[in-house]
């Protein structure tokens, strides 16, 4: 008899044979549940004999401690683990005092918390421009045993609701997109369930000790906070550039905000996201009925991504794929990222960036037509681009019109303002491995290239004749040409960027507008 | 307007979640502890006599795992779920117990009979020799695999869990795993093809 060959079921079907057949006797659980129950009261003890008034006058400072139980107690008289740097917490700077006494303060507090109420956002944070605050945002009510999610997409409306609830000796989660008007649900606890904020609050006061740095203090929402930064590869398998910060409140010590800073989008290279949760309402009152999933009368049950995917199908055809691997695309993303300058050509226009700028120069006939210059206000941004003020820097454009002696001048906020035309490329070099088909290898303004076309239907709502065609150095990996193909009006139509210069030394007053003497200014909106 | 009483909700409802458990445990709740100790009792002795081959062992540890598990209430602080925890208890004192004791040898007769009522004699007698065989291909192999194998196929622990708790990186711990598989393999097959 050869052995099963999968040695990992018979293996498993063996433990689980033994594992029946174990039973504990009655004497044994006498004995385990007696020593457990006395070794319980004496730890009772323990904790009640701490509670001495005296303990209580050194320790309660504030309204907090008052929530803190004997564990608080417990670590102070038995000396409990210093895990922060030496400090005075005289001076009402307690979080320069040992964190094993506010540390615990804040875990005990947070464990009398039965429902908590906050709201999550993202902040997308561009390797080129600005930062941006996300339109959509989630309010979350968690409990003990239960959540609810909704999702206002569009930043005004429910738009989708997730609910996870206790449903006999398992978890049901239940979620209804308004959207796509459809339900679907999932027994499983590892599906969906966000993880316990509470408990989220709890590891990273555990992990103060570890912090890279202090912050200092900062006011978010009228609550005085202290923040700390921590380095994701402090507690798991995070890569480089991931961090987090934690902000309590100075008088209550609770957390106030818990940033997860560059999270890497899977979609879009040029992007890193921030993850922010705050508005924290603590020992929240959370109507019973909110818990309770309502399917809207109509809703057809299917998961929103069938329906999405369905809709995609119908609207676009069947998508093809080339397989081009995510490590091509790495090499080319990675190349990209150390780009600081660049200058290429467009359909009718020259263009040049840097990072904070960019230029676009209009000819007909070799005459300048038209200078647009796009700089973003970055006065205040922090040298790592991104502190969590929450304010957005804006961007200038200035065009000059040299055929009617005019110029413009336009503001925009973060909310319309133009995309650096980096972010474009990266967005495109990042689809690669959705390609539809891998070009021949060709030579291109004399380098050796390799080239991808990429339908745009691979993307937001595109139609299935629109078609990008990338072609990169074989050596540099970076792009060579990029054409855009679409139809209109049943003619062809192909805009190329091409003449890629990578790194070049711009003249020092590339990106300083320049409006001759005798140009009049016209209709200079802000948007 | 109804305000959540979320203990309530459970104890009505008759589920005592393990988050509940543990909630109500580290308030000092002898009802708590006594419903752990029922809920996990057969499956951790189940997996102290796996790892320690010995029931005599296997009782003290679990004995020893839940006196500790009462008096530290306060410090518990759950990363994974209460099995999986309670279940690194044991691994830990079994790995303990054999840094200062010498090696047990198995005691065959100790782990109880396999085989469930559902099980006719023939099947009862097969089952029994592929364990025996199984059980006797175990002790091949070095005691990380072993309790690798076990904490995943028995516990049914992650090994993301496991490699936590053990301090080591996830590799290490799927390396051991599948080295174990592959020699548990390789000795299996080279009994029954002689």
């Amino acid at each position: 008899m050869k052995y099963p060959d999968n040695i990992e079921s018979a293996i498993k079907n063996f433990c689980a044979r033994k594992r029946a057949a174990v039973k504990t006797t009655t004497e044994l659980d006498r004995r385990i549940i007696d020593e457990a129950l006395l070794a319980q009261e004496k730890w009772k003890k323990t904790q009640s004999a701490a509670t001495q008034p005296n303990i209580w006058r050194i320790i309660m400072k504030s309204p907090i401690t008052k929530l803190a139980t004997a564990a608080v107690i417990a670590v102070l008289v038995f000396g409990g683990i210093s895990f922060w740097p030496s400090g005075s917490s005289g001076n009402g700077q307690w979080w320069l005092g040992p964190s094993a006494v506010w540390g615990q303060e804040i875990i005990d507090s947070l464990e009398k918390i039965e429902a908590l109420v906050y709201r999550q956002r993202s902040v997308s944070v561009r390797d080129f421009g600005p930062i941006q605050m996300s339109r959509g945002w989630e309010k979350r009510y968690n409990a003990k045993d239960r959540y609810r999610r909704d999702r206002y997409d569009d930043g005004k409306n429910i738009m989708n609701i997730q609910w996870v609830i206790p449903d006999g000796t398992d978890l049901l989660m239940v979620e209804v997109s308004l959207e796509y008007e459809c339900y679907f649900e999932r027994r499983n606890e590892a599906y969906g369930f966000i993880p316990s904020p509470v408990e989220e609050m709890r590891r990273y006061v555990g992990l103060l000790d570890k912090a890279d740095r202090i912050l200092g203090t900062k006011e978010f929402d009228g609550q005085k906070c202290i923040g700390f930064e921590v380095s994701a590869s402090k507690y798991g398998d995070n890569p480089d550039g991931r961090f987090d910060r934690i902000w309590f409140d100075l008088k209550t010590k609770l957390p106030v905000r818990i940033e997860r800073h560059g999270l890497r989008y899977s979609f879009d290279a040029g992007r890193s996201l921030t993850i922010i949760h705050d508005q924290f309402e603590y020992y929240a009152k959370v109507p019973v009925d909110l818990f309770k999933p309502q399917i809207p009368e109509g809703f057809i049950k299917a998961h929103p991504d069938e329906i999405r995917a369905a809709k995609d199908k119908e609207k676009k055809g069947e998508m093809v794929y080339a397989g081009v691997s995510a490590g091509l695309k790495d090499e080319i993303i990675a190349a990209l990222k150390k780009v600081e300058t660049a200058s290429y050509h467009d359909v009718a226009s020259r263009i040049c960036f840097s990072k904070n700028a960019w230029r676009k120069d209009y000819f007909s006939d070799e005459q300048l037509q038209r200078n647009e210059w796009y700089i973003f206000d970055t006065e205040g941004m922090s040298e790592t681009g991104f502190e969590i003020d929450e304010k957005v820097p804006g961007l200038t454009q200035i065009n000059v019109y040299h055929m009617n002696n005019t110029y413009q001048v336009l503001s925009y906020t973060a909310d319309s303002q133009p995309r650096h035309p980096m972010n474009r490329i990266l967005f495109l070099a990042g689809l690669i491995d959705r390609a539809d088909r891998v070009l021949e290898n060709e030579k291109i303004e004399g380098i050796e290239c390799l080239g991808f076309e990429i339908s745009a239907k691979k993307y937001g709502d595109n139609p299935d004749h629109m078609k990008h065609r990338l072609w990169f150095d074989v050596k540099t990996k970076l792009p060579v040409r990029m054409e855009f193909q679409s139809l209109h009006d049943n003619v062809l139509r192909t805009e190329i960027k091409n003449h890629f210069k990578w790194n070049p030394e711009l003249p020092t007053d590339t990106f300083i507008s320049k409006i001759p003497k005798n140009f009049n200014l016209v209709e200079s909106n802000g948007k | 307007m109804t305000i959540v009483s979320f203990e309530t909700d459970l104890a009505d409802s008759g589920m005592l979640e393990d988050k509940l458990l543990v909630w109500k445990f580290k308030r000092g709740s002898a009802d708590a502890l006594q419903r752990i100790y029922e809920k996990y009792k057969n499956d951790l002795l189940a997996l102290a006599i796996a790892l320690s081959r010995d029931r005599a062992t296997a009782e003290d540890v679990l004995h020893d795992v839940f006196v500790s598990f009462a008096q530290y209430a306060d410090k518990l602080q759950l990363r994974t779920s209460l099995k999986s925890y309670l279940s690194c208890c044991i691994a830990n004192r079994v790995r303990n117990m054999n840094r200062t004791k010498p090696q047990r040898t198995m005691q065959l007769n100790h782990t109880g009979t396999i085989g469930s009522d559902c099980d006719g004699p023939e099947r009862l007698a097969i089952s029994a020799e592929q364990s025996e065989r199984i059980e006797k291909a175990m002790t091949e192999l070095p005691y990380q695999q072993q309790e690798v194998i076990i904490l995943h196929l028995q516990s049914g622990m992650r090994f993301k869990a496991i490699a936590e708790s053990q301090g080591v990186s996830i590799n290490t711990i799927q390396s051991r795993y599948r080295y174990g598989l592959d020699k548990l393999s390789s000795l299996l097959n080279s009994e029954v093809e002689k």
